[in-house]
């Protein structure tokens, strides 16, 4: 009976460490979202907020793991807000004291309540009631602002929403802790100066502010995904981008487009393992071994399609949909013969008639002369003269190479990489020789 | 007359409290000259405000990356430019920075009457900077840019505003070295000069933001919102 007894508190009591990186995942945003509405202060509910963390990774392993862990965190985390107001309050008359300036810290004042109050302040939600979805939603829109630095979206959203260290998001981006730190606090700043309200958009501004929030998530996929900085450090942001659009779906069920960049990021994720040769060049989707595409990533990338597609019901298709949607025939496609080209066609048509972009009206040419032959695209990529040059005559090597026309597209190559630099000109090089070696 | 009196200050000027301390400035135009004036907030708290082919498209930072910016403003009632420079002579940025003078150019109102209200009272939370943009299209021979219906829109939040004469009229007043330097024609030749100026008093950055947009000015022009901040706080 011991034994069962000791076998079965095994199974009750979680791994502390186990659970403190579940609630960290999950409660980190609530808990900082919740503790600026009420105190309005983001450094102070940023840093209460890392110091209950902290105390529960010391009390966890003793205690054990709360029966809510997140109620147990949000309280903590209150507590410490209140502590660090109390105490910088103190420290404000002791300065006007000493300095013999009659007017106190006015907002400092403000804010502390009486001995008595504190039970007034306190009646906060627990991060499992109601109201806590919202407070994370006002904190996501905050954070996103369109009068704010684009660095400065970036960095909040990964700082004061994902829970991300300075020093980490420093490292993503390239840029010294000190820096990072000063583009949030500036920030911050601007948001109290300025008085950036702590709201979620009203329902007719909500579209254009939710498309600036997907945004800057997708831009930190991508930065993950496709670094545009040599930095050497890097903190997975891709699945942080993900970790945080998968939050957003589940605040925001009936918004199309959430789901759809989910899906998107998912689908794009998924080829990671495949798309990096062994000595570190981009492998092109139709060379990729499918076989290591992570077929998981891509049932929840489907799925989060789906669900982008339901809430699309009576509404138009927007660009996230439609380009999670071309991803999805890649992500279903067996064999590269196998891809639904005309479709691929298809929704390319949509995507440049609502987001005309050099990239996506060239991959809609490609993908035209996939289905329709080698001069359907050739026409169509003769057609763009507003994309730059070196990503045009990419496009043109690449359908060459694509229908064995291996000499035109050798010379489409040179000249595609002339006009290119960085990691793409290499990959152009790199493509060339291949040519070359096929030959 | 009336004059909005630019106050602008170099990024690295660097006054002691006392240099800048402009109390003493305020008590002595305080007999009817000076309406009303305060600080802004510093350029990287100000949002700026377009509109093109109806969207509305918000950046952050002020309309013009220029040296010296704008720091704060007052708006004067004076017998003539001599008195406003005079004025303008004694503030204490004069001695590091710069005070441009821009008289009121009220519009003509469709009832016949002038839109010449500088100000009409506290509490004022941001000031609309309306700023010529050179990227800007032509406007429609039709669109006037007549603000009577954003007026309206406004209501009680308005507290008060006008169109500016245009920048090559200023008067820009400095001392340097003890030595009284008045020039003629704004701070500096810049294409995004200010054109005109609106006191909003609304609870947050979107309500200022949606009036903003609202106005012509953003469709033929670009307009800033700038918090003000007032002198006591820190």
């Amino acid at each position: 009976m011991a034994y069962l007894g000791a076998v079965s508190l095994s199974v009750d009591v979680p791994d502390p460490s186990a659970a403190l990186a579940t609630a960290f995942a999950t409660e980190w945003g609530a808990v900082v979202a919740t503790l600026i509405r009420v105190t309005g202060d983001w450094a102070l509910a940023e840093d209460s907020a890392a110091e209950a963390f902290a105390t529960a990774a010391q009390r966890w392993p003793v205690d054990g793991v709360p029966r809510r862990p997140g109620a147990w965190l949000s309280t903590t985390a209150r507590n410490a807000a209140y502590d660090r107001l109390r105490r910088r309050a103190a420290e404000q008359r002791a300065l006007h004291r000493v300095a013999g300036d009659p007017t106190t810290g006015r907002w400092a004042e403000d804010l502390e309540p009486e001995p008595e109050g504190r039970d007034g302040w306190a009646q906060v939600p627990a991060s499992d009631g109601a109201g806590t979805g919202d407070d994370r939603l006002r904190l996501v829109f905050t954070c996103c602002h369109p009068a704010l630095p684009l660095e400065g979206r970036v960095a909040l959203t990964l700082r004061t929403l994902g829970g991300l260290e300075v020093a980490e998001v420093a490292a993503a981006f390239g840029v010294t802790e000190s820096t990072m730190a000063k583009r949030l606090v500036r920030a911050r700043q601007k948001i109290a100066h300025a008085r950036i309200p702590y709201r979620v958009p009203a329902p007719d501004e909500l579209p254009e502010r939710l498309g600036g929030v997907l945004g800057v998530l997708y831009l930190v996929f991508t930065e993950g995904y496709a670094p545009t900085s040599g930095a050497a450090i890097r903190t997975d942001l891709s699945a942080e981008a993900i970790r945080l659009a998968g939050q957003l779906a589940v605040l925001l069920p009936d918004e199309s487009e959430v789901h759809a960049l989910l899906a998107l990021m998912l689908l794009h994720d998924s080829r990671r393992a495949a798309r990096v040769a062994p000595d570190g060049a981009l492998v092109p989707l139709e060379d990729q071994d499918r076989t290591q595409w992570n077929a998981s990533q891509i049932e929840r990338g489907l799925a989060a399609l789906d669900a982008g597609l339901r809430a699309a019901v009576g509404g138009a298709a927007g660009p996230y949909l439609l380009q999670a949607s071309i991803a999805a025939c890649h992500a279903t496609a067996r064999t590269p013969d196998a891809t639904p080209w005309p479709r691929v066609v298809e929704l390319y048509d949509a995507l440049v008639a609502i987001a005309p972009s050099p990239h996506a009206h060239l991959a809609r040419a490609i993908a035209l002369g996939m289905a329709d032959g080698l001069a359907a695209g050739h026409e169509a990529l003769a057609g763009l003269d507003g994309a730059p040059r070196g990503l045009r005559l990419a496009a043109e090597a690449d359908l060459l190479r694509r229908y064995g026309r291996v000499a035109e597209a050798a010379v489409a190559y040179r000249e595609a990489a002339e006009h290119s630099d960085g990691a793409r000109r290499h990959f152009l090089e790199a493509r060339l020789a291949e040519l070359g070696t096929a030959g | 007359m009336t004059y909005l009196m630019v106050v602008r200050v170099p990024a690295d000027a660097n006054p002691t409290r006392e240099e800048g301390d402009p109390t003493a400035w305020v008590e002595a135009t305080s007999d009817g000259q000076r309406l009303f004036g305060d600080r802004l907030r510093p350029p990287q708290d100000a949002t700026c405000v377009r509109v093109r082919d109806g969207k509305t498209l918000v950046t952050h930072g002020p309309f013009a990356e220029i040296a010296e910016q704008i720091a704060g403003f007052d708006i004067l009632t004076v017998d003539d430019a001599d008195t406003a420079v005079q004025i303008a002579l004694t503030h204490p940025v004069a001695t590091f920075g710069a005070l441009e003078l821009r008289e009121l150019h009220p519009f003509g109102l469709p009832d016949g009457s002038v839109d010449d209200v500088p100000f009409i009272g506290e509490p004022v939370t941001y000031v609309l900077l309306m700023g010529n943009d050179p990227d800007a299209p032509g406007p429609d021979p039709s669109d006037e840019g007549l603000p009577a219906a954003w007026i309206e829109q406004v209501g009680d939040a308005e507290r008060g505003g006008a169109r500016l004469r245009p920048a090559d009229e200023a008067i820009t007043v400095r001392i340097r070295d003890g030595k009284q330097l008045v020039t003629h024609g704004p701070f500096a030749e810049l294409a995004e000069q200010v054109a005109g100026y609106d006191l909003l008093d609304v609870p947050d950055l979107d309500a200022a933001m949606a009036l903003a947009a609202a106005h012509p000015a953003a469709r033929l022009g670009v307009v800033e919102i700038r918090p003000r901040w007032p002198i006591w706080e820190q």
